[in-house]
């Protein structure tokens, strides 16, 4: 758990300067969420970094052809293990909100299932893996390249879900050394 | 809470990617690989075969983990699809090693307690049947049926589409072949008329000419036998004042010559023309 608090400036909209608002629309549009993340606004006082930052969280989690439900419980998985506690709780209710779209009134949260038989084998053998990356990876061999072949991944999606683990890295890293804490919009969201 | 709810829910994002895709592609090939690479998203699986009947051809197609492929054949269903025709009712049970050959093209894995789930769909004048190979390994469950019917209701839609679609593109290649083929029927046609036309031409022109030549030539001879005929006719105008005595005299001599030279002439015209007329006479018989 990170109690730390926040260290670098966070920069609401309002306090934003025009270029970094620019960056602030492009994070509320693509995510569909009508506000701003901590993750950005911790970031907002330096707009060389939060372009550069963004852009990497765009084309490696937002964008591309492996399905967003997968890299969002890859995401919450690593930042579980890891202990941080803001990548956690945001990830994993953008996972959760993601597998409710269809009746939000059943009681299934994926985050807290991730051995269930409901979850395809492609899924968990992904999470496994590039949670290993993420954490261990100068662990990572052949053999957990061949595992990923072996549910139905091509080079090109391993090399996509490769991606998240260089990526929640650096999320977990700015969102513990920061010391933001968990957006109250999307706590309220989850509520 | 609902178990093929709380499945279709996990998979909808992708199924949705897939299906946003799959409206995108414009061949049998691209819906391979499409689908090929979004499988693995929905549920789990050794090897699933996807076959849609139309009339008497069937389109296969063949997935495994890692492979896809598809071709036509003619009408040829294994023992499952068969009994699938017959009842129509939905097949789960444990599959026996020498059949697992029959359901695939692939190699697969040594199976542990394999299991088939096969299941007929009615698309009206197109019927499909889906066969899916799993094991304990990676179980195919009832909970993936929901997942499974939708995606072979927009495969087999799309498949049809593209289909439909090629055999469209060759009946209009077969279309425009033959107006083509018609349009070289007209040149001919037309060929044939103007080469028609040209001859009528030159036998109307020809048998202009040859009205001509004989009026020419009933002309030449009425001039030439009036003089003759006309003293004949002068002399027997004179002899019907005449006696019998005077008129053997007098005007029977030059009756007898003017005759002779009617009949000189007469020789000489018929001489004459002869050839031309001949030769008139030839033409017109051609």
């Amino acid at each position: 758990m990170n109690n730390t608090p926040t260290r670098f400036q966070v920069i609401s909209y309002e306090d934003a300067s025009k270029e970094v608002k620019e960056i602030y629309d492009d994070t509320m549009q693509t995510m569909q969420i009508p506000f701003v993340l901590n993750w950005f606004k911790c970031q907002g006082s330096n707009p060389i970094l939060l372009r550069g930052n963004w852009a990497k969280l765009k084309s490696t989690l937002l964008l591309g052809d492996v399905p967003n439900v997968l890299k969002q419980l890859i995401i919450f998985n690593v930042s579980k293990e890891r202990n941080c506690n803001y990548c956690t709780q945001a990830h994993g209710i953008f996972a959760n909100s993601m597998t409710e779209m269809i009746d939000e009134n059943i009681n299934f949260k994926l985050t807290e299932n991730l051995d269930s038989p409901l979850i395809p084998e492609s899924y968990k053998t992904a999470i496994n893996v590039i949670t290993k990356a993420a954490l261990k990876h100068a662990e990572i061999t052949d053999q957990d390249f061949d595992k990923l072949k072996s549910v139905g991944f091509s080079t090109s999606e391993i090399q996509e879900l490769m991606a998240q683990a260089d990526l929640v890295n650096m999320l977990n890293t700015i969102a513990d050394i920061s010391g933001i804490k968990i957006d109250n919009e999307l706590m309220e969201a989850q509520a | 809470m609902n178990f093929n709810q709380s499945k279709y829910r996990i998979t909808y994002e992708a199924f949705s990617k897939f299906s946003s895709k799959l409206s995108k592609a414009e061949t049998l090939e691209e819906v391979s690989k499409l689908t090929l690479t979004n499988l693995k998203y929905f549920f789990n699986y050794h090897s699933i075969s996807i076959k849609s009947i139309t009339r008497n051809h069937q389109l296969c197609f063949s997935f495994s983990i890692n492979k896809a492929d598809f071709y036509y054949e003619k009408l040829g269903l294994n023992i499952f699809e068969k009994r699938l025709f017959e009842r129509k009712v939905p097949i789960y049970e444990e599959l026996r090693e020498n059949d697992i050959s029959t359901l695939t093209n692939f190699d697969l894995p040594v199976l542990e307690e394999a299991k088939i789930y096969a299941s007929y769909f009615d698309y009206g004048s197109t019927k499909a049947c889906v066969s899916i190979i799993s094991d304990e390994n990676r179980k195919f469950g009832m909970d993936d049926v929901e997942i499974l019917r939708l995606l072979t209701d927009a495969f087999v839609s799309k498949t049809r589409q593209i289909r439909l679609k090629s055999e469209l593109e060759e009946k209009n290649e077969e279309f425009k072949n033959a107006i083509q083929e018609i349009d070289v029927k007209n040149k001919q046609i037309e060929s044939i008329v103007d080469t028609q036309k040209a001859i009528i031409k030159i036998r109307t022109k020809n048998i202009l000419d040859k009205n001509k030549q004989l009026v020419s030539i009933l002309q030449s001879i009425s001039h030439n036998l009036q003089e003759p005929l006309s003293r004949i006719l002068g002399l027997l105008d004179l002899s019907e004042g005449v006696s019998k005595d005077e008129f053997i005299v007098d005007i029977l001599p030059y009756l007898k010559e003017s005759a002779t030279d009617l009949d000189i002439i007469f020789k000489d015209l018929v001489k004459k023309n002869a050839e031309d007329i001949k030769l008139l006479s030839k033409e017109n018989d051609e």
